[in-house]
C-alpha cells in the first residue's frame, strides 16, 4: 500500500548513518532523478530521490518519531523546515562562478511504499525548487547543478530537460555516479545549456 | 449546500482585543499573513482547477513571489532591501487572498468559543479522485492567515487535523484531498485554534459520476492493436494516471532501484519527457470526468501520438491511436537492441510481462541481465543459451549477465548470449576469466557504465584491453552520450564497438537509448545480431539515427590503405520532426571534429555530408550527432590501417599510456589496503577486501601482463617513428 507521508531533514542524517552503517557491501544506491524546465522567466527544477531496502525501512521509521503508523502535522512541520535547511546547502546552481539562489516551489513530498517483507521497502523524496533565469547576451545560458544531497550513499543520477516559452535545453551529466568516498561527499554536477528562442543553436525547441 | 455559521456579538469584539494582545505581545505586524506562501504552493501545484487560466498564472506568479520575497527578508543584507521585500510579500500575499475570495468553492466558516462539534458540512462535490476543501474561518476576523494541510486516503484515514486556527483572525484552510473514494465519502475536520479549544466539522463530499475512456493503439506496419506507452493526464489535477490494464513489474524488478513499478519514468527530453505506463493492448476504464491530455509512444522510429480530449460524466470517449513510423530501420538492415535490461525471467508470465514492454517501445533484441556482486546476485533467469530465448515475430529476449560488478574496484561487466552463467567469487577480480569463459561460450563481453566512467571501469578496460577481449562498451544510457574514455582507448589503437543499454529498472524504460546492430535484410535472428555486435556494425542513438561509411566500408569494418592514399567518408544522418531533428552532423577522426554539418532553414530532418579523407599513418573515423533538445547518436568507427602500423593517435599515445599506468597503480593501490586489513586481522573487513587480498596474487600477475603490454606499445610507439617520419629524438622527448 502506497502510504503518503510528509518530509524531514532527517532522511539526510537517516540515510547518512543508514548507508554507511547498514550495508556496506552491498550496492545501495539512492536514486537522484533531476528535472530542469527553463521557461521565459524562471528555471523550476524538481528533485527526486528515492531510498529502498533496509534504508527505506529505516528512514520510514525516522519520520514516525512517536510511531504512530502516520506523520502528524507537526511532526512534518518540523521536518519538513529542517530537510529544506538541508537541501538549501546541498543542492545548488550556478551559472558561472554566479551563485543562483533556489528556492522550494512547492512543499517537498514523501511517499512511501510499505511492504510486509523488510528489505522491500522505497521512499521517495521529492524536492521542487525554483529560481530566476539568468539571462546571457549571448543567448545561451550554461547552469551548473552541484547535487550533493545525501552525501554518504552513493548515489546514481538522471537527468532530464524540458524547454518551455521557446527556449531550448541540452543537458549533460545524465547518468553519473557519486561512489561511497570514505570520508568526503562529492557533488554530482550536471550541465545544462540554456538556448533563448533568438540563439542561432536553438532548433525545434519545444513550444 | 453551503451553510455559514455564526457565532455571538460578544464574541466578535474578544476576538479584536487579542488580535491587539497579540500584536503587542509577539511584536507581530498585522499585515503579516502567516502561511501564505505553504498556500500559495498547494494551490498552484494542486488545485489549478479551482482558477482561470489567467487566475492560475496569478496564483504560480504570487507563490513564486511571496517565495522571493520571504527569503529576502530573511537573507537580505540591507535593511532597505528587507524592508522592500516585506512590503512585496504583503502586496502578494493580499493578492492571493483576493484570488482566492473569487474561488466559488470558498466556504465561510465561524468557528464557537468552545471545544465541539458542529452540524455536518456539505455536500462537497469533488472535480474527481482529488480535490480541495477551502474554508475561510472566521471571515470577520481579519488580519488574515493560511493554514493548507492534506488528506490522502490511501493513509487510511477519514480525519484531518487542522491546526493553529487562530480564532482571532481570518482563517483561510485549505485542505486538499487526495485518492478520494468514489461516490460519497464522510470525513472529520478537527480544528485545533490557538486558544487550545477543538471544533470538529464532519463533512460529507461526493465525486461526481464518472466518465468512460476507450482506447486502442494499433501497429502502423499491421493495423493490429500492439503495446505502447502511455502518458494519461488529468488536467484538473495534473497528476499522471495509470491506464485501467497498465503492466506493474514490481515483482519481476526485485525492488533494486527508485522505480520497480510498471510506471516508468523515460529518460528524454523535451515534449517527451515524463512518466509512462507500459500498456499491452486495447484500454476501456473508468475515469473522473474533466479534459484529459495522453501521450501514446511506440519506441524510437515512431512518432509519438498527443491527443487532448474532455469526459463527460457518464459518457464514453473512444480513440483510435496508430503512432506513424518516421523510419523503418529494418528495411535498412539495421535491428534496434538494448544491451542492459534487468528483469526476473522465472515464468512464462515474467516472460509475457517483459516482451509486452519490449514490444511497446519495439526494441528488437533485448538483453535482459541477472546482475550480480560479491555477495549474491538480482533478477533471477531460468536459463541462459538458445533454449531460454523468446522470441515473437520480430523481438528477441535474450539472457545474459551484468557480473562481475565490482563498485569500488574495476568496474561493471556485461556478458551477452551466454550458455550459462559465469560467476566464481573466488576469481571475482579476474575479469579475464570471465571474457574467456564467456567467449568460449561464443558470447560476448564488454563493460557498462563507459559513457560515465562511474565504478571505476577504466581500471577494469585497462586490464582487460591487452587481453584483446573486450567486445563492446556502453557509450549511451541515461540519455548522456560520453566518449572520453572510448576515444582514450580507441586511440590507444584498441577496436572497441559501441554500444548502449538503459539499465532498467534504474534507467527509464527499455530503449530510451539503443544500439542499432547491422544484420541485413535477411530474416532477423538473434545469432545475426550478436554477430554484428561483434564485428562492430552498430551506431547508438537515443533519437536521431546515422549512416556512415568509409568507401564502402560501414562502422566497425576495417579499412586497408596505402601511403598517401585518401578515402572517401559520407555521414547522413536524420530524425524525427519536431522531436529528434538532428541540428549538427559531426566526422570525428581521432576524437577530432574533422567536419561538421549544421542544420540551418533548408536542413529538413536530414544532414548529410561527403568529404575525402588523407588517414595519414592510418586512423580511426566516426560520425556523432546532435539532435534538438539534445539527443544523440554515435557509431562505432571504421578503421583506416595502413599496413605495419597502428590506427593509433600517434601524437596522443605516451600520455594515454600514462593514463593507463595510473589505472594500473590504482588497482595496486587497492591490493595494497585490502592485504593490510587482512594482515590486522581486521574483522570487520566485508566479502570486498577479504577476496581482493585473496585473489592478489592473481590480480598483481595480470596487471604485470597489462604493464607488459603497454611498454610494448611504448616500443612500438618509437619503432613506428621512422615509417612515419618523426625524428627519434621527437619521440624520446614525449
Amino acid at each position: 500500500m502506497v502510504r503518503t507521508m510528509r518530509g524531514a531533514v532527517l532522511i539526510m542524517a537517516m540515510a547518512a548513518a543508514a548507508g554507511a552503517v547498514a550495508h556496506p557491501a552491498l550496492s545501495s544506491l539512492v536514486q537522484h532523478e533531476i528535472t530542469l524546465e527553463a521557461g521565459a522567466k524562471y528555471v523550476d527544477i524538481t528533485v527526486r530521490l528515492t531510498f529502498f531496502g533496509h534504508e527505506a525501512t529505516h528512514l520510514r521509521g525516522g519520520l514516525d518519531r512517536d510511531g504512530s503508523g502516520t506523520i502528524s502535522v507537526e511532526e512534518w512541520k518540523t521536518s519538513r523546515k529542517r530537510f529544506l535547511h538541508m537541501a538549501e546547502r546541498q543542492f545548488t546552481m550556478r551559472t558561472g562562478a554566479e551563485s543562483l539562489a533556489l528556492l522550494p516551489r512547492f512543499d517537498p513530498e514523501i511517499e512511501a511504499k510499505a511492504s510486509g517483507q523488510a528489505g522491500l521497502e522505497q521512499v521517495t523524496l521529492t524536492i521542487h525548487l525554483f529560481t530566476r533565469r539568468p539571462e546571457a547576451k549571448s543567448g545561451e545560458t550554461v547552469l551548473i547543478l552541484e547535487d550533493g544531497l545525501v552525501p554518504d550513499a552513493p548515489a546514481m543520477a538522471a537527468f532530464h530537460v524540458v524547454g518551455r516559452d521557446g527556449l531550448r535545453v541540452v543537458a549533460e551529466g545524465a547518468g553519473r555516479n557519486r561512489t561511497r568516498a570514505a570520508g568526503q561527499a562529492t557533488p554530482l554536477t550536471l550541465t545544462a545549456t540554456v538556448y533563448a528562442a533568438s540563439s542561432p543553436n536553438n532548433q525545434g525547441a519545444s513550444p | 449546500m453551503n451553510r455559514p455559521y455564526r457565532i455571538s456579538s460578544i464574541c466578535v469584539a474578544l476576538p479584536w482585543v487579542l488580535a491587539l494582545f497579540s500584536v503587542a505581545a509577539t511584536g507581530q505586524s498585522t499585515d503579516d499573513v502567516p502561511g501564505a506562501s505553504d498556500l500559495a504552493g498547494a494551490l498552484a501545484q494542486h488545485h489549478g482547477y479551482l482558477f482561470s487560466d489567467a487566475d492560475n498564472a496569478a496564483v504560480d506568479t504570487a507563490n513564486r513571489q511571496l517565495r522571493e520575497a520571504e527569503r529576502t527578508m530573511a537573507r537580505g543584507e540591507k535593511e532597505a532591501e528587507r524592508a522592500k521585500a516585506k512590503e512585496e510579500r504583503s502586496t502578494q500575499a493580499a493578492a492571493l487572498l483576493r484570488l482566492v475570495d473569487g474561488v466559488d468553492a470558498l466556504a465561510p466558516l465561524t468557528l464557537p468559543t468552545e471545544s465541539g462539534a458542529l452540524p455536518k458540512y456539505g455536500p462537497v462535490e469533488l472535480p474527481g479522485d482529488t480535490g480541495a476543501l477551502l474554508f475561510k474561518v472566521n471571515p470577520e476576523g481579519g488580519n488574515p492567515r493560511c493554514i493548507a494541510v492534506t488528506l490522502d486516503f490511501a493513509d487510511g484515514r477519514n480525519r484531518v487535523d487542522v491546526p493553529g486556527v487562530d480564532p482571532d483572525r481570518t482563517n483561510y484552510v485549505l485542505v486538499t484531498l487526495k485518492r478520494v473514494p468514489a461516490r460519497t465519502v464522510s470525513i472529520i475536520l478537527d480544528f485545533a485554534t490557538t486558544t487550545g479549544t477543538h471544533i470538529k466539522l464532519p463533512v460529507d463530499l461526493t465525486t461526481p459520476e464518472q466518465g468512460r475512456l476507450q482506447f486502442s493503439v494499433l501497429s502502423d506496419d499491421t493495423g493490429d492493436p500492439a503495446p505502447a506507452m502511455v502518458r494519461l493526464l488529468w488536467k484538473t489535477s495534473g497528476e499522471v494516471y495509470a491506464p485501467g490494464n497498465a503492466l506493474d513489474f514490481t515483482s519481476e524488478l526485485d525492488s533494486q532501484s527508485g522505480r520497480s513499478t510498471g510506471f516508468r519514468r523515460a529518460n528524454l527530453h523535451g515534449k517527451l519527457a515524463g512518466d509512462y505506463w507500459c500498456v499491452p493492448g486495447p484500454v476501456d476504464m473508468s475515469l473522473p470526468p474533466g479534459d484529459w491530455e495522453v501521450v501514446v509512444r511506440r519506441g524510437g522510429e515512431h512518432l509519438p501520438v498527443m491527443d487532448s480530449f474532455r469526459v463527460n460524466p457518464g459518457e464514453t470517449v473512444a480513440r483510435t491511436y496508430r503512432p506513424e513510423r518516421w523510419v523503418d530501420m529494418r528495411k535498412k538492415g539495421w535491428y534496434s537492441g538494448d544491451d542492459h535490461i534487468h528483469f526476473q525471467l522465472l515464468s512464462d508470465f515474467d516472460a509475457e510481462q517483459l516482451m509486452t514492454w519490449l514490444r511497446a517501445e519495439d526494441v528488437h533484441l533485448g538483453n535482459v541481465l541477472k546482475m550480480g556482486d560479491m555477495y549474491r546476485t538480482w533478477f533471477e533467469q531460468r536459463g541462459f543459451g538458445p533454449d531460454y530465448r523468446i522470441r515473437e515475430d520480430d523481438y528477441i529476449l535474450v539472457p545474459g549477465q551484468e557480473c562481475p560488478r565490482t563498485h569500488d574496484q574495476l568496474g561493471h561487466t556485461i556478458s551477452l548470449n551466454l550458455t550459462d552463467m559465469v560467476r566464481d567469487t573466488s576469481r571475482y577480480y579476474q575479469y579475464d576469466w570471465v571474457f574467456e569463459t564467456v567467449q568460449a561460450q561464443g558470447g560476448l563481453s564488454g563493460f557498462a557504465h563507459v559513457n560515465s566512467g562511474i565504478f571505476h571501469v577504466h581500471r577494469g578496460m585497462t586490464l582487460i584491453a591487452p587481453k584483446g577481449l573486450i567486445d563492446f562498451v556502453e557509450l549511451l544510457q541515461f540519455a548522456n552520450l560520453g566518449t572520453d574514455l572510448y576515444y582514450d582507448f580507441l586511440n590507444l589503437g584498441f577496436k572497441v564497438t559501441a554500444s548502449a543499454g538503459s539499465d532498467v529498472p534504474w534507467g527509464g524504460t527499455i530503449g530510451e537509448v539503443r544500439v542499432y546492430a547491422y544484420t541485413g535484410r535477411w530474416r532477423f535472428t538473434a545469432d545475426k545480431w550478436f554477430d554484428a555486435l561483434e564485428r562492430g556494425n552498430t551506431f547508438v542513438t537515443n533519437g536521431p539515427m546515422i549512416d556512415f561509411r568509409v568507401d564502402r566500408a560501414r562502422p566497425g569494418d576495417e579499412v586497408t590503405v596505402d601511403e598517401g592514399e585518401r578515402v572517401r567518408v559520407r555521414a547522413k544522418a536524420w530524425g524525427a520532426n519536431g522531436f529528434t531533428t538532428p541540428v549538427k552532423l559531426e566526422i570525428v577522426r581521432h576524437g577530432e571534429v574533422i567536419e561538421t554539418v549544421t542544420a540551418d532553414s533548408e536542413s529538413g530532418e536530414m544532414l548529410e555530408t561527403e568529404i575525402e579523407v588523407d588517414p595519414g599513418a592510418g586512423c580511426w573515423l566516426a560520425a556523432r550527432v546532435e539532435a534538438t533538445e539534445g539527443y544523440r547518436a554515435h557509431t562505432t568507427p571504421v578503421y583506416v590501417v595502413r599496413e605495419g602500423m597502428r590506427f593509433w593517435k600517434y601524437d596522443a599515445v605516451p600520455g594515454l599510456l600514462k593514463k593507463r599506468q595510473t589505472s594500473l597503480d590504482e588497482i595496486e593501490g587497492l591490493i595494497v589496503t585490502a592485504l593490510e586489513h587482512a594482515a590486522q586481522g581486521d574483522a570487520s573487513a566485508d566479502k570486498w577486501q577479504v577476496e581482493l587480498a585473496r585473489q592478489a596474487d592473481a590480480l598483481r600477475s595480470r596487471i604485470a601482463e597489462a604493464r607488459a603490454y603497454y611498454a610494448t606499445l611504448e616500443r612500438q610507439l618509437k619503432a613506428e617513428a621512422e615509417a612515419r617520419g618523426i625524428g627519434s629524438s621527437a619521440v624520446a622527448g614525449q
